[in-house]
Formats: C-alpha cells, structure tokens, sequence
C-alpha cells in the first residue's frame, strides 16, 4: 500500500511534471487577473489546483495547491497559508474523482464542483473564524460581516458565505477544466499521466 | 551574531506568531518599527529601490485596507456604544474594538511576511529552502512558478487584447464574459503546457532526478541567531500569557 503510494507519488511528481505543477501554481495566483479584467464576480484560485488533479495526479495537485498558497502569503495575501487543508482536500478529492472519469461528462462535473464547493467551505470556515474572525482581506469579507450584522456567531457567518460562493466558484472551475481538457490537442494531453482518464479532442 | 536567512525567517516567523496573540495597541506599534527595520537595518534592506518603493506602497494599502475593515465593523456590528453619528449611520465601541484586533493582525502578520521576502533574493531562498530539508523538486517547482508568475501577467495581458481585437465580447453581458474568459484562458493554457512539456523533456534529458540535495553548507552563526530569536519570542510569549 505505502509502496504503491511513493509509486504514485514518483509519477506523478516526475521532472516532466514539475513544470506543469509550477505553472498551475502561477494560473492560481493569476486567474484574477483575467477575472478582474473581464469584472468576473468569481475568483476561480483553485484552478491551477484542479488542472493538475485531473492532468497529473491528486498528489501533484495537493503539492500546488500547498505551494500556491505559500506563495500568495509571500505576495501579500497571508491569510492563504493558513488555508491548506482546502487546498488539500480539493487537490485529493479532484484527482479522486478525475480518476473515477468524472471529467469525461459535464453532468459529473457539475456534480463534483458543489461537493468540492461544500467540502471547500465546511473546512476553511474554522480556520476563518477562528484565526481571523472571518475577514481574510477579500471581497467576501462583507457578506461576513452583513451576516455578523444580523445576528449571527462569527463561525455561522463565515460558514454561510462559503456555503453560499464556494459551489458556485467551483462548480464554473472544474467546467472551465472540463472544457479545457476537451479542447486541448490530446496528442499534447497523452503526454500527463491523467490522460487516460479523460475523452479528449483526439487529434 | 550573523543576520541571514535563518534569523530573517525567524524573526518574520516570530512576528507572526505575537499577531495571533498580541493586544491590538502593541500590534499597531510593530508596524513602525518594521518600517524602520526595512529602511535601516541592512538584511531587511529590499534588493532594488523598486522593490522599497513597492513595499511602501503595500504597507499604505494594507493601512487602507485596515481602515476600511475597522469602519466597516464599527458601523455593521452594532455593539456596546455608539461613539459616533454621521448622517444616518451610527458607529458602534463594540465593531470599532473587534475591526481593530481584526485589522492590527492581519497587518503585523503581512508586513512581518513581506519584510522577509522584500528583502530576500530567489538565489538565498532557494539555499534557504534547501537547508531547512526541503526536496530539490519541490525547490525547483518554486523557482519554476516564480518564472511563470514573471511571464503570466504579461501573456495574459497579450491574449486579453488579441482576443478583444478578434471581436471577443470582453465587454458584454456577463455571460458572454464568460464564454470569453474560456477564449482568453485556452490559448494561455495550450502555450504553457506546450512550453511546460518541452521545459520537462530540457529536466528529464539533464537526467534531473531531484533526490540529490543542494550542496552550500549551513551557516552555523545564522542558524544560531536563529535560534536565539525563535526561543527569545517563545519566551516573551509564554511570559505574556502567564501575566495576562
């Protein structure tokens, strides 16, 4: 079992890999800026993360996200780090089920991202709460504090704004990774260890 | 005593910590106090005057930031008093309190985090990372992702105007942004996985491997220093607990 493990985790991780897991890593950090270009209401951070699960592997994707995070804490966002038990479980359950051929049809999809989204929020809600009384320096903040203003305890407050956000911004990620993957040339794909999982363009 | 890499860490480390744990007044009080470090102490110099001014600057938006967080909670949270009337708002004691400890932790903790790599080059954090027994692969991802993070915007910035100018709805409603946000993320993603496939074949046929470690040897003065600060902080902060 740990032997099939560090198997795995070789593979995946392989030096053709590493360069992929960096670039996903540099998509999270910067999709804002497309969806800040586009006035987007979404945020889309953990896309890199999801490309990764589903081309590479769930350890690779955990290795990005982790590492991701770290490195938005060192650009100004230092909230992020403390926020990896998301990123993990995001990593791992979407590399699960891109496993599984979840990527193969929208319907899935679709399915996968509210689970990611309720699994994204029930976790980072503690850590919200508890370390930074639910202001993490984004744009969600304000819902938090609307909800706080009606009554509710910091953690409910919290955990209703991810609750609320957290299936939608992942249910548009994992599509916009579904679509991609299709419309990728799969002479390309067939080069990551996830490809057998996916139905590609086939070129 | 030496000042390197280690001591920086730590120190930032240390930093960090008293924000979880520090009264807001003396968190507050830090701030200048960084900003003193980052102008006059030599390790905590920024590498260029750019990245000084860009420090700068993040600290007068993060006071921005701070502001907002404490005005927002002073008028939406409406506990204890209300020290303040403007117009038909009313600033409540409680809010402005609880904004305050909100705002005074998230400011020591970024600036704590940013006065260690405003002032630390790729090359030293690289060593660093190797030393504290982190892999080659995933030292070698990091400085990988700092490249890409170089590149990205820029690329971004081309295919957002490419596409504008091949009739892309950049500018419509919201789903029509939607669908061009597909427009614009595709052709990034193809060129950097082409890019990123042929960077792997350039790894692989080096024979990386990534298992061997990184050959500097420690600094034993710095690791030293930094264990002087991490204890002394430990310290300072078991002290503050008992007391309080």
């Amino acid at each position: 079992m740990i032997q099939s493990v560090k198997d795995q985790i070789r593979r995946e991780m392989s030096g053709a890999a590493l360069p992929l897991i960096a670039f996903s890593m540099a998509l999270n950090l910067s999709v804002g800026q497309i969806t800040g270009a586009l006035k987007i209401p979404v945020y889309l951070d953990s896309l890199g993360t999801v490309l990764s699960a589903v081309l590479l592997g769930p350890w690779a994707a955990v290795v990005a996200g982790c590492l991701s995070n770290v490195l938005a804490a060192a650009l100004g966002n230092p909230t992020m780090m403390f926020f990896l038990p998301p990123m993990i479980a995001i990593g791992v359950f979407t590399g699960i089920v891109a496993r599984a051929g979840w990527f193969r049809k929208s319907s899935l999809c679709i399915l996968g991202g509210v689970i990611q989204g309720l699994l994204a929020a029930g976790l980072s809600a503690p850590i919200s709460a508890h370390l930074f009384a639910g202001t993490t320096m984004g744009g969600a903040d304000f819902l938090v504090v609307f909800f706080r203003s009606h009554g509710y305890s910091i953690f409910e407050s919290v955990l209703f704004q991810g609750l609320l956000m957290d299936p939608v911004d992942k249910v548009i990620t994992y599509l916009v990774v579904f679509s991609l993957t299709r419309n990728l040339p799969g002479r390309l794909v067939t080069r990551f260890p996830g490809a057998s999982h996916l139905s590609t363009s086939g070129e | 005593m030496r000042f390197g890499t280690a001591s920086k860490f730590s120190f930032s480390f240390a930093l960090a910590l008293l924000a979880f744990f520090l009264p807001w007044q003396v968190s507050l009080s830090f701030m200048p106090v960084i900003v003193l470090l980052e102008i006059f102490l030599s390790p905590f110099r920024p590498l260029s005057a750019g990245a000084h001014k860009k420090f700068l600057q993040f600290i007068g938006y993060l006071t921005f930031l701070g502001v907002l967080i404490v005005g927002m909670n002073g008028l939406l949270l409406k506990s204890g008093e209300v020290v303040l009337r403007l117009l038909w708002f009313n600033i409540y004691d409680g809010g402005i309190e609880f904004g305050l400890n909100v705002a005074s932790r998230l400011l020591l903790l970024s600036s704590a985090i940013l006065l260690f790599f405003v002032s630390t080059p790729i090359k030293m954090l690289a060593d660093f990372l190797g030393h504290i027994g982190l892999s080659k692969k995933i030292v070698t991802i990091i400085l990988l992702a700092t490249f890409y993070l170089d590149q990205l915007p820029q690329r971004i910035t081309q295919v957002f105007w490419a596409q504008e100018a091949r009739g892309a709805p950049v500018r419509s409603n919201i789903l029509q942004r939607l669908k061009s946000f597909f427009s614009i993320l595709a052709p990034l993603t193809l060129s950097s996985l082409v890019e990123s496939v042929d960077r792997g074949m350039a790894l692989q046929l080096r024979g990386f491997q990534g298992y061997a470690s990184l050959s500097q040897p420690r600094d034993l003065q710095d690791l030293k220093t930094a264990f002087l600060i991490v204890f002394s902080s430990l310290l300072a902060l078991l002290s503050y607990l008992i007391w309080k």
